[in-house]
């Protein structure tokens, strides 16, 4: 095979439970916490009834009025987040870029909030007064089909769907896209919303946390379940939408572009798991994954691990297992850590592990796992924590991502 | 630029639709002209105003599966499952191929959404006190895959994309950049849909669904008529499948896509984005317009859709719309969306394969302004090299795909 064209990563735009850019990079790195109680919708009478809803975003500073009245939600989310990447990465597409400019979204449920709506307003008012403005909106692909419409984007349009990898399995398909010649540039990531349906199923499935009780009684309140913790007692439903610029190296370079980092490239497989469940510890076979990730440079290189891991037993004992037989004898030095504990877990949360990677390659930072008190022991990972002093150097950061079903995905960023 | 010019066959097919239950039996009723359109009985129509879709009537889940698999099972997953095990009966691929290096690109838009309806209803009406978590958590386009990763042990890359009506056109190219890619020996890819009430009540709210069975590129036509059904392939190189002596049905050469950058529902007026689609396939498989002698059109039998994409194909062929044919299988077996680039790739494959041209049934008075040769109601022997299959959907989401003759 021919030597595959180079990408990289130059613009970064979010809306998230911390915030947009810079605002959720220090938040993050600082070990802030973007979990809130639920109040917009009922939750029933026990906890849990946390979750880490999107804050300090204005859609119309980002879309117009017009536009604005027709879109949901999610996808007002997913349009201010391309706005923001594309202004991040300085690229105002002109007609002859946009053409060749794609787009990929990753999301696992989108608008489930109208979907609901539309299919409760046709039980009780029947087929006749089934709402024709809401339709188009119910299916996946809106935000991206508004994203194309807003910036005039001509290139290939895809969403993909993949449960909690859903904004990894993008960035991979983004990442395909440019090299097989379809796209010199695409804006690909994703997201979710928290939904009442969604967050009932996952209560009643017990997935959810419903806290940590603190010690020192009544008034010492909660703290928040971490993943890799030896008391994790599950997580917490999150939202948001991130989206990265990715382009051909030489479009970077002709433009005058700084890169974040490298998309070096990507390795996916899948291991034996429950419908609905993450897979258990005992399932990590990584060596499909070992094998497509030696042949892509930096793979010795690893300084930094994003993990999906998300305060559930099952998925972190996983990735524990998982990550340390992938990176065998490499796993000890690389740091560990994960953004599910600050903003939740939703469908393209993934999205928001490439963009750590992306940005802590850029500034040597890394974000520790703000709620870790108890490292779990049987996780042999070097944890960040808010005493990690930040390192020396940053080579080269892989994002995991294991989906319930089974699917993991790992995408390998590298310093540019 | 490709990363590798690979040669890419189709060495396993399958289907299950309102035409028929195996490949078989839809080459069958495509060549005869059958419509399969008819009123529906899935679920209750009373109130809507189009009553009447493609309906697969044999819904029976595979034998040999246990119990608790088969209770988890929503329509969509059905006729995946069924489709996926004719493509892999006749391929040969189990057993030759290390399920690690088998990847699954499926294509859907509504997945298990009629199960998720019926467990909302049952909560609105009191009937159950919670939502159940097959039915919402088995809801998204994934889970179809999750199920044939299951069941036929499929290890390697796995995808699942939604493009609306172009989903399954979409991962027909993402099979094809796998194997180019290395990123697997095999690619079973595809796609599965099911009839539900939110697309039945939205295209209706829409006044989109025709009210007689659809007639594509008709002066009379009115609308489009929905379907259901899944189509799966079995993709691999042209040398592997080669080596391993498995039967070749026909070569993948290319897919292009682009977005209209317009509007949600409606096309571009120009059909510019239909124009890119079809220029870049074409590009990516190295041929000319006139080297392509039919086209398996996405022709859904509303006003605007046939009127934008007969221009935009004469736009791309000019001189050589002449000796172009141009058909839509939607007459017979419904617009079946996310289903829909897997199912015309597959009527598009038999057409190559068995030297036929599917007709584009319920047309008995050809729209003149089309200008094209659309091969009304009855099918006609034609040998032909290369075809497209055009796929377009909600999003301005449209893609072209190149098959050729094996």
């Amino acid at each position: 095979m021919r030597e595959l064209p180079r990408v990289v990563v130059t613009g970064v735009g979010m809306v998230s439970p911390l915030g947009p850019l810079p605002l959720f990079w220090e938040r993050v790195c600082a070990g802030a916490s973007g979990i809130v109680p639920i109040d917009w919708f009922d939750t029933g009478p026990a906890p849990p009834g946390t979750a880490a809803r999107v804050r300090d975003w204005q859609p119309k500073e980002h879309i117009k009025p017009a536009a604005l009245r027709r879109m949901d939600r999610f996808s007002q989310m997913v349009v201010s987040a391309c706005r923001m990447a594309l202004a991040d990465a300085a690229f105002a597409p002109i007609a002859a870029a946009a053409e060749a400019m794609g787009v990929v979204v990753g999301a696992a449920y989108g608008n489930l909030l109208e979907t609901e709506a539309f299919l409760n307003g046709l039980i009780a008012k029947g087929p006749a007064l089934a709402n024709p403005m809401l339709f188009p909106n119910l299916v996946l692909n809106a935000p991206a089909g508004y994203v194309a419409i807003e910036l005039g984007l001509r290139g290939p349009n895809f969403t993909v769907c993949h449960n909690e990898i859903s904004g990894e399995a993008a960035l991979a398909l983004a990442y395909d896209t440019i090299v097989c010649g379809r796209a010199d540039v695409v804006l690909a990531g994703g997201g979710d919303e928290i939904s009442p349906v969604l967050f009932h199923v996952s209560k009643d499935l017990g997935v959810l946390s419903p806290g940590r009780r603190r010690k020192g009684g009544a008034a010492a309140g909660h703290e928040w379940s971490s993943p890799f913790d030896q008391d994790r007692n599950g997580m917490v439903m999150g939202e948001g939408a991130a989206m990265l610029v990715l382009e051909r190296v030489e479009h970077a370079r002709a433009r005058g572009a700084v890169p974040y980092a490298e998309l070096v490239g990507h390795a996916a497989q899948t291991v034996p798991s429950s419908p609905h469940l993450w897979p258990r510890a005992t399932a990590a076979a990584p060596r499909a994954t070992a094998e497509q990730l030696r042949a892509l440079r930096g793979v010795d290189e690893i300084d930094l691990i994003v993990s999906c891991a998300n305060s559930t037993r099952d998925l972190d004992a996983f990735e524990a297992a998982h990550l340390a037989a992938l990176l065998g004898e490499s796993a000890p030095r690389a740091l560990v850590t994960s953004v599910k504990g600050a903003i939740g877990e939703f469908g393209g949360a993934g999205a928001f592990s490439v963009a750590v990677a992306a940005l802590a390659l850029r500034d040597c930072a890394v974000p520790p796992l703000a709620a870790l008190r108890r490292p779990d022991l049987s996780c042999t990972l070097r944890l960040v924590t808010a005493d990690t002093p930040a390192p020396g150097a940053l080579r080269a950061t892989l994002v995991s991502g294991t989906a319930r079903g089974g699917a993991c995905t790992t995408l390998l960023l590298a310093r540019p | 630029m490709a990363p590798s010019a690979q040669q890419v066959v189709v060495t396993g097919l399958g289907t299950v639709n309102a035409l028929g239950s195996s490949v078989a039996e839809f080459a069958v009723a495509l060549r005869a002209g059958t419509s399969a359109i008819a009123p529906l009985t899935l679920f209750d129509t009373t109130g809507h105003r189009s009553r009447i879709a493609a309906e697969v009537r044999d819904d029976a889940p595979p034998p040999g599966l246990a119990a608790s698999l088969r209770r988890r099972l929503s329509r969509s997953d059905v006729f995946a499952l069924r489709a996926t095990a004719e493509a892999l009966a006749a391929s040969g691929l189990a057993g030759s191929t290390a399920p690690e290096r088998i990847g699954l690109a499926l294509g859907g838009t509504t997945g298990g959404m009629l199960r998720a309806e019926e467990c909302l209803r049952a909560r609105t009406e009191g009937r159950i006190r919670r939502y159940l978590p097959d039915p919402i958590l088995g809801s998204p386009i994934s889970a179809s895959a999750d199920v044939l990763a299951n069941v036929f042990d499929f290890t390697g890359p796995r995808l699942s994309l939604s493009t609306a009506c172009s989903s399954s056109a979409n991962a027909l190219g993402v099979a094809l950049d796998w194997i180019r890619l290395g990123r697997a020996d095999a690619v079973v890819t595809g796609g599965t849909e099911s009839l539900c009430r939110m697309t039945f009540a939205g295209f209706n709210a829409l006044h989109a669904l025709s009210l007689e069975p659809c007639r594509p590129f008709d002066r009379r036509r009115s609308g489009l008529s929905l379907g259901e059904g899944a189509a799966i392939f079995v993709v691999e190189s042209a040398e592997r499948a080669a080596r391993r002596g498995a039967r070749v049905h026909a070569e993948l050469l290319a897919s292009g896509s682009s977005a209209d950058a317009h509007h949600l529902t409606a096309p571009h007026p120009d059909g510019i984005g239909a124009v890119l689609a079809m220029h870049r396939a074409l590009a990516s498989a190295g041929l000319r317009p006139d080297e392509i002698g039919y086209i398996n059109a996405h022709g859904t039998g509303t006003p605007l859709n046939d009127a934008v994409e007969a221009g935009a194909i004469r736009t791309v062929f000019g001189d050589a719309t002449a000796h172009l044919a141009v058909s839509s299988t939607k007459g017979a077996v419904g617009h079946t969306l996310g289903a829909a680039g897997a199912i015309e790739a597959l009527a598009t494959i038999l057409a190559l394969r068995d030297g036929f041209l599917p007709p584009t049934v319920n047309l008995e008075d050809p729209d003149p302004a089309c200008g094209l040769d659309l091969v009304p109601g009855r099918s006609r022997a034609a040998s032909v090299r290369y075809a497209l299959s055009n796929s377009y959907g909600f999003g301005g989401n449209n893609t072209s795909v190149v098959i050729g003759r094996a």
